[in-house]
C-alpha cells in the first residue's frame, strides 16, 4: 500500500502543479489538472528518480526517500504558494455537475461504469498472467527489478541482453521500481496501478476537451466511444508501455490544439510549454515517442509562426521539452545500446523497402486489424460524428488537422519500421501491430470529432 | 448548450452508443472470466500426466521471478495440483544457476519462440515438456 501512496504523491504533485500554473483565464482548471497532472507527475518524478539513481549508483533506498520527500515537498510548497488559485479551480466544476442535464449524467455514469468494467476485465487477465505480457516481464518490469536490487548504472544491464531492448526509455520501469523499492516486495499487481492512472488520464483528456467545447454529455460520450476499443482491459493487464504512451501522445496533441485556439498570449505559451513537456515525455516513455516529439516540434513552430511569435513560441516549447530531453539524452548516451532495429541489420534497406511481399504482408495484417479490432469502434465513432453533424457542428482546422498530422506521421513511421525490420516480419507484425493501433486510436477519435468545432448558434 | 439543441433522434443515437459500449465492455469482462476458468481447466487436464516429471525435474531450479517460491526436493507441494500447474504453465518460468546474474526466462505461452525469448544469456534447452514448459540452463554453465 505504501508503494501506491508514493505513486499517489507523484500524481498529486503533478495535479497541484497544473492547478497552480494553469492560466487563471483557463476554464475547467480542475478537469485539466486531473487529466494532465498524472502525466506531469509520473514523468517528472521518473526524471528525478533517474538523476538520483545516476548519482547514487546501487543505493536505491535513500534515492526513494529523497524522491518521496521532493514529491511531498513540491506539493506542500505549491499548495502554500498558490492555495487561492487551487481552491478557485476546485469549486468551478462542482457547479457544472449540479446544472448538468439528466442525459449528461447518464453518459457520465456509463463512462465510469465502463472504466470499472475495464478494470474488472484487466483483473481477470491479471489472474491468468500475473506478471503481464512477455514485454512486461523481459523489458519493462525486469528493468525495474534491476533498479530495486541496486544494479542500476551498470551498462551491463542494458547491453548484455540482445532481446531485452536495452535502448527502451525508462519512465515506466522507474515508476514501477519506486513502488517495489518502497514496499520491499516486487508485487506483480503494482505496475497495474501506474497503467490504471495513465488510462484514466487518457480518458479524462478527451472527456475534458470535449466537455469544454460542447458540454458534459458530448464529452462523456466521446470518452465512451474511445473506450469501445475492445483491447483496453486486456492490454492494461499486459503491463506494457502502449496505453501510457497513447496518453502522452494524446496529451501532446490536445495541448497543441489548445495552444492553437488561444487568444491570450499567456495561455498560448502555457499550452505550448505543456505540449513540449508531454511530447518529450512520450519519447521518455517509449522510442516511438521520438517521432511524436519531432512532429510536435514542427507543429509548435508552425503555430508560433502563424501568430507572429516564432522565436518566443519555439523557445517556450523547448523550455517544456528540455528537462525531459536532457534526462532522455543522458540515458541514451551513457547507458542505452543501439536500437535492435538498427544494430542487427543484415539485408540492405533498399532491398527491404522494395520487396513487394513485405508490403503485401503488412497490408494483410492491417486488413485483419481493421476488420477484427477496429470495425466496431469505428462504426460507433461514425455514429457519433453523425450526431455532431445533426447538431450543426462545423469543423475548424486546428484540432482535426493536428491530430491528422500525428496519425499520418506515426502510422507512416510504423509502416517504415515494419518494412525495414531485421526481425521476422510475420512475428514482428503479429506481436506489435495491435498495440500500435491502440496508440493511434485516441488520436483518431480526436481527429474525427473535430474538437475545434464551434456551433453555428451557441446557447449558454 | 448542445444538449438542449439536440433532437430526440440525436439523443436516441447517443443513448444507443452508450448502451452498445456498455454491452461490449460487459462481454469483455464475461469473456475474460470464462477464459480464466477454461484456461486453468484445460491446462490441468493437459498436464495431469506430466505433473510427476515436473515435480522431479523442475524441483529447486524453478521459481517464478519475483516470488522466490523454491520447491524443496522431496517436500510436498504447498498448494493444490491445479494451482501448481497453473502457476508453472501460465506464468513465465525462470530457471537459474546459482545466482540472479544467470537468470534465464522462458515465455511458456510461446514455446515455438524459444530462441526469441531467451533472456539475458544464451541458454541450452535441458528438457522440453511440450506445451510451453521448457527447462533451460545458461549455455556452457556448470549444470
Amino acid at each position: 500500500m505504501i508503494g501506491w501512496i508514493s505513486t499517489g504523491c507523484a500524481v498529486l504533485m503533478g495535479v497541484l502543479l497544473c492547478l497552480a500554473l494553469l492560466p487563471p483565464m483557463q476554464r475547467g482548471r480542475l478537469g485539466w489538472s486531473l487529466a494532465l497532472g498524472p502525466l506531469v507527475g509520473v514523468s517528472l518524478s521518473s526524471c528525478l528518480l533517474f538523476l538520483l539513481m545516476m548519482v547514487a549508483d546501487g543505493q536505491p533506498l535513500w534515492v526513494l526517500l529523497v524522491d518521496g520527500l521532493v514529491s511531498v515537498g513540491v506539493s506542500v510548497g505549491v499548495g502554500m504558494r498558490w492555495g487561492g488559485r487551487i481552491s478557485n479551480g476546485i469549486s468551478e466544476p462542482l457547479s457544472a455537475v449540479k446544472t448538468a442535464s439528466s442525459i449528461s449524467l447518464i453518459a457520465l455514469v456509463c463512462l465510469i461504469v465502463s472504466l470499472g468494467m475495464i478494470g474488472a476485465e484487466c483483473w481477470n487477465h491479471h489472474r491468468v498472467r500475473p506478471d503481464g505480457w512477455w514485454d512486461a516481464v523481459m523489458i519493462w518490469n525486469v528493468r525495474a527489478k534491476f533498479f530495486v536490487r541496486g544494479t542500476f548504472g551498470l551498462a551491463h544491464d542494458f547491453q548484455v541482453d540482445p532481446m531485452g531492448h536495452g535502448d527502451y526509455p525508462l519512465m515506466l520501469p522507474l515508476s514501477v521500481s519506486r513502488m517495489w523499492g518502497i514496499e520491499g516486495i516486487e508485487h506483480p499487481s503494482d505496475p497495474l496501478v501506474i497503467q490504471g492512472i495513465l488510462l484514466v488520464s487518457l480518458v479524462m483528456l478527451i472527456v475534458v476537451l470535449a466537455t469544454e467545447r460542447a458540454g458534459l454529455m458530448w464529452g462523456a460520450t466521446v470518452g465512451l466511444v474511445m473506450l469501445s476499443w475492445s483491447a483496453y482491459g486486456e492490454q492494461l493487464s499486459w503491463q506494457i508501455a502502449d496505453i501510457p504512451l497513447s496518453a502522452f501522445l494524446l496529451g501532446t496533441c490536445v495541448a497543441l490544439t489548445k495552444a492553437a485556439s488561444q487568444r491570450e498570449k499567456e495561455a498560448f505559451l502555457w499550452w505550448l510549454l505543456m505540449s513540449g513537456f508531454l511530447a518529450a515525455s512520450s519519447a521518455w516513455m517509449k522510442n516511438e515517442g521520438l517521432v511524436a516529439m519531432g512532429i510536435a516540434a514542427l507543429i509548435a513552430g508552425f503555430i508560433s509562426w502563424r501568430r507572429g511569435m516564432m522565436a518566443t513560441g519555439v523557445i517556450t516549447f523547448i523550455k517544456g521539452a528540455g528537462p525531459v530531453l536532457l534526462v532522455l539524452g543522458l540515458f541514451k548516451l551513457l547507458y542505452a545500446p543501439p536500437s535492435d532495429l538498427l544494430a542487427t541489420r543484415t539485408v540492405s534497406m533498399t532491398e527491404l523497402i522494395t520487396d513487394p511481399t513485405r508490403h503485401e504482408m503488412i497490408w494483410k495484417f492491417i486488413e485483419f486489424l481493421l476488420w477484427q479490432k477496429a470495425c466496431w469502434p469505428v462504426c460507433l465513432l461514425v455514429a457519433l460524428v453523425v450526431v455532431g453533424v445533426m447538431t450543426r457542428w462545423r469543423i475548424s482546422v486546428a484540432g482535426t488537422v493536428i491530430a491528422l498530422v500525428f496519425i499520418v506521421a506515426l502510422t507512416g513511421s510504423y509502416y517504415l519500421a515494419y518494412l525495414t525490420t531485421p526481425h521476422d516480419l510475420d512475428w514482428h507484425l503479429g506481436t506489435s501491430i495491435h498495440r500500435l493501433a491502440l496508440q493511434v486510436w485516441p488520436l483518431v477519435v480526436l481527429c474525427a470529432v473535430g474538437f475545434e468545432s464551434r456551433q453555428k448558434t451557441t446557447v449558454n | 448548450m448542445v444538449d438542449e439543441q439536440m433532437t430526440w433522434l440525436g439523443k436516441l443515437i447517443l443513448l444507443t452508443i452508450m448502451s452498445l459500449v456498455l454491452v461490449g465492455k460487459w462481454s469483455g469482462v464475461s469473456a475474460s472470466r470464462d477464459g480464466l476458468k477454461a484456461g486453468v481447466d484445460d491446462i490441468v487436464a493437459t498436464y495431469r500426466n506430466r505433473l510427476e516429471p515436473l515435480k522431479t525435474d523442475l524441483k529447486r531450479e524453478v521459481f517464478r521471478l519475483g516470488y522466490d517460491q523454491i520447491e524443496e526436493p522431496g517436500q510436498p507441494l504447498p498448494k493444490s495440483e491445479a494451482w501448481i500447474i497453473s502457476q508453472y504453465v501460465l506464468a513465465p518460468i525462470v530457471v537459474t544457476q546459482q545466482d540472479l546474474d544467470q537468470v534465464t526466462l522462458v515465455d511458456c505461452l510461446s514455446p515455438t519462440q524459444v530462441e526469441k525469448t531467451m533472456s539475458r544469456t544464451d541458454v541450452d534447452v535441458i528438457k522440453n515438456y511440450g506445451q510451453g514448459v521448457i527447462l533451460v540452463a545458461p549455455k556452457g554453465g556448470s549444470r
